[in-house]
């Protein structure tokens, strides 16, 4: 096993910043699509199954203190432990093809409209690469630095746009029944579900420090929900559902309508930086605990610095052309990985968390702890 | 110096062995005395030492006339009770090592030991006034090349028990002192046994400068931003000191090293410990600012002007691209061209005497900028961003962390000729993976930004009161010892 250390704050710093892409520049146009006008109310739907995920979380990081759900999952689960931590492998997998593929289209659309993107996503998992292998502690490090930045930046732009929204477009609510809001919600535990990535780096939390980590991984949900609710209303305000549901990168639009005096016209570089500094992280924490996992699952050590490189390049090589077409993508999106993201994330960690309270793990686990104190 | 050879013993044996040993060494002087006794007999008293290593002079006032004096007076000759700092000798290889460094070996006959003798008076310059590290208010001392005035200079600065230094000797073939310093209840014990660690791990025949210990310090020696503080100024190693840092400092050496340092320690100039609190954090701010100008400036201006001219207001892109009508290089490789061009201009400005430097300076800067721009070569607008990029890395305080920054500097403009705004930030998102991972001695170099340090960090952006705490008060725990919590555990 890795000797990764990070605090608490580190850890839950890291979980507001992986997982707040998805809410606010990934999958804003998929929550808009399903829940129209009611899109925005996903976030806080999705808080109380958020919050008793994140209990899920710390109770079993108590339960099996230093060990990844890989390793536990067959204790909890015999053989479908291994099944289930099969999935979880995967699954870190898949959001490293998600970010990529989107990412990758963003800039082609935005940014840099003649450079390929295998070219581009070659170059920036390179730089991923190169920031997970240096480990959890950079990564939580980096993360340190580009969060604050980061939330600062976006800020910014939710009040510079102020001008260009009018907040009484989020009325009536409810207007198409439940059944949107419903939709969007599932869609908003799946943005809530990316949070498994806690399941993995929580045994590298400091044994003094493990304590506080819950509370650290509430307020991560909460950064969460904040960055998935926000962008969301404020794009269905500036813009209206219809036309921002239409839009692939709704959010991206407020930084269009920002400019900084006579300097700068548009801003949307600053929006490249937000989000290329945002998938920066994600995909190295995301990269590196596949990684860890893999290793785990099939009980061998190969090195990081080959098995990541290999990973990366997957990644790449997936995202390219693994999708076609854009539509398969959404496809793929909004029927498997974001109900995966749920049901991994939300629905599973509070069952384990259930059968081994079932078992007694909880209870020996106490008493292990009494009797050798 | 493993193997050790009792010396000969007799006065006599001792003179044989020594002219034999130092037969080709110019400037050796043996003087055989015969001391009149009151008998009317003669005693005889051996003398050896260096030409100019020793004092003549002092030899001669301290040691001859005394024992003429007590030879004539039949007092016994006892060299090691007479004369002050006397050690007696076991072995040739010490004599000899003794010798050399400028000290008078002396032996009495009858008396079967050689002694040394503390009348050393090797040449050396008189304390000078910093040249690297200018400043305006502070002491003006800085550091010489005599190992024994630096500490003197140190015990001077703290005086009393807290100051510890410690000695070491590197080299196989010629040994030199090398000085451990700390201050007591600031550092950590870890700490002060890595550098005793790493300092004895370094293996080379002799050393000329403390910069040659240096990356023997450096937790990877290929890092592009410096982990070891540099520093002459004796003001400046007793504050670090005090921070909970080691000093090291060695013979021969006017400069002494300063572990561990942290990314924001090279933000700081000599005057921020003496200057005004809130004008000192403004200024660092100010170099933090010069120094995010110093790397991406010229790949930002690449990246706007080939890839993103909509990012810009179509007056100022009217202009520019007017501007670079006629210029034969694209953006990318006239950014490239001007930035070479730069560091050829500061090279020889740093190269030439004083005198000459600055000319070359205003016929580089001015002269030939201007032709540039007349003929057509390049454009305003890039004489303009190279210029400003290297008005803001001179602006920082360390010249390691401005050469850091030059080199980063071409890594992102690669980038961004090539991709854009894309790559720009690809670079950035690298120095900073890159500073998040490094450490110094085991520190990480980023702190007390990441991980945060609030206290720390006060300190660091001049902000917090000085001196850190008050009369009485216990001081509070330094970076160092804040630090031991953060020490990456080692696979």
């Amino acid at each position: 096993m890795q000797r990764w250390e990070i605090s608490s704050t580190q850890a839950g710093m890291l979980a507001a910043g992986v997982v707040a892409l998805t809410g606010h520049a990934l999958a804003v146009t998929y929550f808009l699509q399903a829940g129209g006008r009611d899109a925005w109310l996903s976030g806080p739907l999705a808080l109380p199954l958020g919050l008793i995920a994140i209990w899920s979380y710390s109770y079993l990081g108590r339960l099996f203190p230093g060990k990844t759900i890989v390793e536990y999952l067959p204790k909890l689960l015999g053989y479908l432990g291994y099944v289930v931590a099969v999935l979880y492998v995967v699954f870190l997998f898949a959001v490293l093809v998600f970010t990529i593929r989107l990412t990758m289209d963003w800039l082609v659309d935005s940014i840099l409209p003649e450079t390929p993107s295998w070219v581009m996503g070659f170059l920036y998992m390179a730089s991923v690469y190169y920031l997970a292998v240096l480990g959890l502690d950079a990564i939580a490090r980096t993360n340190q630095f580009t969060l604050p930045l980061l939330t600062v930046l976006g800020i910014f732009i939710s009040v510079a746009s102020m001008q260009a929204k009018d907040y009484r477009l989020l009325l009536p609510m409810f207007e198409k029944g439940l059944g949107p809001v419903f939709s969007t919600t599932l869609l908003g535990l799946g943005n809530v579900g990316e949070l498994l990535v806690i399941l993995m780096y929580n045994a590298y939390v400091a044994p003094g420090d493990r304590k506080k980590s819950g509370k650290a991984y509430a307020l991560a949900l909460l950064y969460a929900i904040t960055t998935l609710t926000g962008p969301l209303a404020g794009s269905i305000a500036a813009l209206g559902y219809r036309v921002a549901g239409n839009m692939t990168y709704p959010t991206f639009q407020h930084w269009l309508t920002v400019t900084f005096a006579r300097f700068f016209e548009r801003t949307d570089l600053l929006a490249a930086h937000q989000w290329l500094a945002g998938a920066y992280v994600r995909c190295a924490l995301y990269l590196l605990m596949f990684g860890t996992g893999f290793n785990q699952l099939l009980r061998v050590k190969f090195r990081h610095t080959y098995l990541l490189a290999g990973a990366a390049l997957a990644v790449v090589i997936l995202s390219e052309i693994a999708f076609p077409t854009r539509t398969v993508f959404d496809e793929w999106v909004t029927r498997m990985y974001l109900p995966a993201s749920a049901v991994l994330g939300v629905v599973l960690p509070p069952l384990l968390a259930a059968v081994a309270w079932a078992r007694g793990m909880g209870r020996k686990a106490q008493g292990a702890k009494t009797h050798g104190a | 110096m493993a193997h050790k050879t009792p010396l000969p013993g007799t006065l006599q044996e001792n003179l044989r062995w020594l002219k034999k040993a130092l037969g080709n060494h110019r400037g050796a002087i043996f003087r055989d005395l015969a001391m009149p006794t009151p008998g009317g007999g003669t005693t005889q008293v051996l003398v050896v030492y260096f030409e100019a290593q020793a004092s003549a002079q002092r030899v001669e006032f301290h040691l001859v006339r005394t024992l003429l004096e007590r030879a004539s007076r039949g007092a016994p000759l006892n060299l090691d009770v007479m004369l002050p700092a006397t050690i007696e000798l076991k072995t040739r290889e010490e004599a000899l090592e003794y010798l050399f460094r400028g000290k008078v070996l002396a032996q009495v006959e009858g008396d079967p030991s050689l002694y040394v003798v503390e009348l050393s008076d090797m040449p050396h310059r008189d304390i000078p006034v910093p040249e690297t590290e200018t400043g305006i208010t502070g002491p003006r001392e800085a550091f010489t090349e005599l190992l024994v005035m630096n500490l003197t200079q140190l015990r001077r600065r703290l005086p009393g028990t807290a100051l510890h230094l410690e000695s070491t000797w590197i080299g196989d073939q010629a040994p030199v002192e090398v000085v451990i310093a700390y201050a007591e209840g600031r550092t950590t014990e870890r700490m002060l046994s890595e550098v005793r660690r790493r300092l004895g791990k370094i293996k080379v025949d002799g050393l000329q400068d403390s910069g040659q210990i240096a990356e023997a310090l450096s937790d990877r020696a290929l890092s592009l931003f410096p982990t070891v503080l540099i520093t002459e100024r004796p003001d400046t190693v007793i504050h670090y000191l005090m921070a909970g840092r080691v000093g090291v400092l060695m013979e021969n050496a006017p400069r002494a090293l300063i572990v561990p340092a942290v990314f924001l320690d090279f933000f700081v100039s000599v005057d921020d410990f003496y200057e005004w609190r809130p004008y000192v954090a403004f200024l660092r701010f100010l170099r933090f600012i010069a120094f995010n100008i110093a790397i991406p400036l010229p790949a930002l201006y690449v990246s706007v002007t080939t890839y993103h001219l909509q990012a810009l207001p179509t007056e100022l892109t009217t202009s520019l691209l007017a501007q670079r009508e006629g210029v034969p290089l694209p953006a990318p490789i006239e950014a490239t061209v001007m930035t070479i061009i730069f560091e050829i201009l500061r090279e020889a400005g740093v190269r030439l005497p004083r005198s000459i430097g600055p000319t070359v300076s205003i016929v580089g800067g001015l002269v030939i900028g201007d032709a540039a721009i007349r003929s057509g070569i390049t454009s305003p607008a890039m004489v303009l961003v190279v210029s400003a990029t290297a008005v803001a890395t001179f602006s920082l305080p360390s010249t390691t962390l401005a050469n850091a920054a030059t080199y980063y500097r071409y890594g992102v403009l690669a980038l961004a000729s090539a991709f854009g705004i894309f790559g720009l930030l690809i670079g950035y998102l690298a120095v900073l993976a890159n500073l998040a991972h490094m450490t110094s001695l085991g520190v990480p170099y980023a702190s007390p930004l990441f991980p945060f340090m609030g206290k720390h960090l006060a300190t660091a952006l001049g902000t917090k009161k000085r001196p850190p705490e008050g009369p009485g008060a216990r001081p509070a725990p330094s970076l160092v010892q804040t630090a031991e919590n953060y020490t990456e555990p080692k696979e």
